[in-house]
């Protein structure tokens, strides 16, 4: 409290101990002695008091000469003494320098951390116990394909997960409520535009205003997958061919063992028509000629069999006729064919020549064929068409098409996969297509399903020349 | 003078070797044993050797080049690789593809005891 002279009349502790005050005695000094660095606002409030108004400011900045930086809110009001004149003011005064300072933190803290959010690698999304989104990173939007605008509020989780992780996602679900944690879980999100985005997941439980909600962070993990599977590919590449080479070494083994035998039955069957050459005897002839038809297509089959055994990652490309490639491949699989009452049909629409070398073309060749028998053994309507056509681009499409009705989208997607199968445990690798595919690829061809043909189509495509 | 020399670890494979081309008219000695074989060839007259690659002892190859005298020599074996790998082996008359024809291999002695050598 001043007198119109500005003199202290009366000082409060708070005052004394706010500005640092306590150990001078104040009264009856200037109040612009006491500030000498006072605002000339403040000055013009002082002045404007002593003339009968009443000032206030919430929030005042005050550089001291000391160098601190002081925030300040104050109030000041004029007194009147028994004549109803100003005889002086009231100053009011509260240092807030503390909580100003806590909340500019808290809201740098704020920024940092919306900065955080929004500029985080990794996707990051709230969403409601029912899966509705709330809000989402541009991580995460990148991730789904939607804007802000779609996603916040107007997707759920569910909507875009595939219904095959049901019972994974239930399970996550489990976890999240007994442990408030769920992950990490990998699973994949259906983008916008439909394809499937692999991602891994974690995530917690959150309280917000009494209600619950789940906070995830989302990784998109396609490029770690890709990485995976390339060397996947490799390695069991690496793995076929050794097995190739091992069964080589068998296959040659058991030819051997096998032309002896052969040999021998030859030879009989030589000494039966040199010994029916003076008086012919019209079964033996005929028992001659069956048994040396038998021998030659064993011979036959040997020969196949050596050759599909053979590594031959390091064979020339050539240029082949497809008719003969065709042939070379059925040699080893026709029987099996016509035993099951399978109908083959072979269209080579001219002289087709690719390149390619024979045998790695071969054996993908009756992998196809073998597939096709598996899927198509059993039943009503058995038939298999290899059609061989010239392509734009010095390009020869071969399509080994079977009676099977083709095969659903989610199974197509996933069949050059390495170790998918849809066959017995036991019978299959799940290795044929991704290899086979693998060694196309080698030969600068390619082989895919042609999803859109009624009947289950593969495609291989190689090249004519080069 | 003896025809045609035929060896191979298979007995019955050498029978019926013998009894094709005996009663084709040629005169035949057959060994299981290439030793005893590379004796025969070194103290008799013979005109063609047959000989199977894949032997316990030794294979077909190694024959040829223990062969003191030069006779049309003919590999037999059932591995079509085995032909590649033994082209141009100087002494080498030929590679026979098992399972044989004796009646083509009677054949193609004859024209090789034809020939002069």
């Amino acid at each position: 409290m001043l007198d119109n002279e500005l003199r202290y009349l009366v000082v409060s502790e708070q005052w004394r101990r706010d500005w640092d005050l306590s150990t001078q005695d104040l009264i009856g000094r200037n109040h612009l002695d006491v500030f000498p660095d006072l605002l000339d606002e403040w000055k013009d409030a002082i002045h404007r008091g002593l003339q009968g108004e009443s000032c206030q400011s919430d929030f005042d900045e005050y550089p001291r000469k000391s160098g601190t930086l002081e925030y300040v809110r104050w109030k000041l009001v004029p007194w009147y003494d028994e004549r109803d004149e100003v005889a002086g003011i009231v100053i009011f005064s509260e240092l807030i320098t503390e909580q100003v300072k806590t909340r500019k933190q808290l809201e740098q803290r704020d920024a940092h951390i919306a900065n955080l959010f929004e500029y985080s690698p990794i996707g990051l999304n709230l969403c409601r116990m029912d899966g509705l989104w709330i809000q989402s990173n541009q991580a995460f939007l990148d991730i789904i394909g939607y804007n802000a605008e779609e996603a916040n509020g107007g997707l759920t989780y569910w909507q875009l997960t595939p219904r095959s992780y049901d019972r994974e996602e239930e399970r996550q679900l489990r976890s999240l409520t007994e442990t408030g944690r769920y992950g990490p879980y990998e699973k994949e999100f259906i983008h916008k535009d439909g394809h499937l985005v692999p991602v891994r997941l974690n995530g917690f439980l959150v309280n917000r205003d009494g209600e619950q909600y789940i906070w995830s962070l989302i990784e998109d993990i396609t490029e770690m997958r890709q990485l995976q599977e390339a060397l996947e590919q490799e390695h069991l590449q690496a793995i076929q061919a050794s097995k190739l080479a091992t069964l080589g070494e068998m296959a040659a083994g058991v030819a051997h063992e096998l032309n002896n035998p052969l040999a021998v039955i030859q030879g009989f069957s030589d000494l039966l028509a040199v010994r029916n050459k003076n008086a012919p005897d019209a079964v033996i002839a005929e028992a001659v000629s069956s048994i040396n038809t038998a021998v030659e297509r064993s011979a036959h089959i040997i020969k196949g069999l050596l050759r599909f055994a053979r590594d031959t990652s390091q064979d020339d490309l050539e240029l082949h006729s497809a008719t003969e490639l065709i042939d070379e491949a059925l040699s080893l699989t026709r029987t099996r064919f016509e035993n099951h009452g399978i109908d083959l049909q072979i269209e080579v629409t001219s002289k087709l020549e690719m390149r390619c070398n024979a045998i790695g073309f071969s054996q993908i060749l009756i992998n196809l064929l073998q597939n096709a028998f598996d899927a198509i053994r059993d039943l009503e309507s058995r038939w298999l068409r290899i059609e061989a056509t010239d392509r734009e681009n010095s390009t020869v499409e071969l399509r080994v098409i079977d009676s099977g009705t083709g095969i659903d989208r989610e199974t197509a997607e996933r069949i050059f996969n390495p170790f998918f199968t849809t066959k017995d445990v036991g019978s299959g690798t799940g290795l044929g297509l991704s290899i086979s595919r693998g060694i196309i690829e080698d030969l600068g061809g390619s082989l895919s399903l042609d999803t859109e043909a009624a009947n289950t189509t593969f495609v291989i495509r190689m090249p004519a020349k080069t | 003078m003896i025809d045609v020399v035929y060896i191979d670890d298979e007995p019955s494979l050498l029978r019926v070797c013998k009894l094709v081309l005996e009663s084709l008219g040629l005169s035949v000695a057959t060994f299981e044993h290439a030793g005893e074989a590379l004796e025969f060839i070194g103290a008799s007259d013979v005109g063609v050797i047959l000989c199977d690659y894949r032997m316990p002892d030794m294979n077909g190859l190694d024959v040829l080049r223990s062969m003191k005298v030069r006779r049309p020599f003919f590999l037999v074996s059932g591995d079509i690789q085995i032909e590649e790998l033994t082209k141009g082996e100087p002494g080498l008359s030929g590679f026979l593809c098992k399972p044989l024809s004796f009646i083509g291999i009677a054949e193609l002695v004859r024209n090789a005891l034809n020939e002069p050598s």
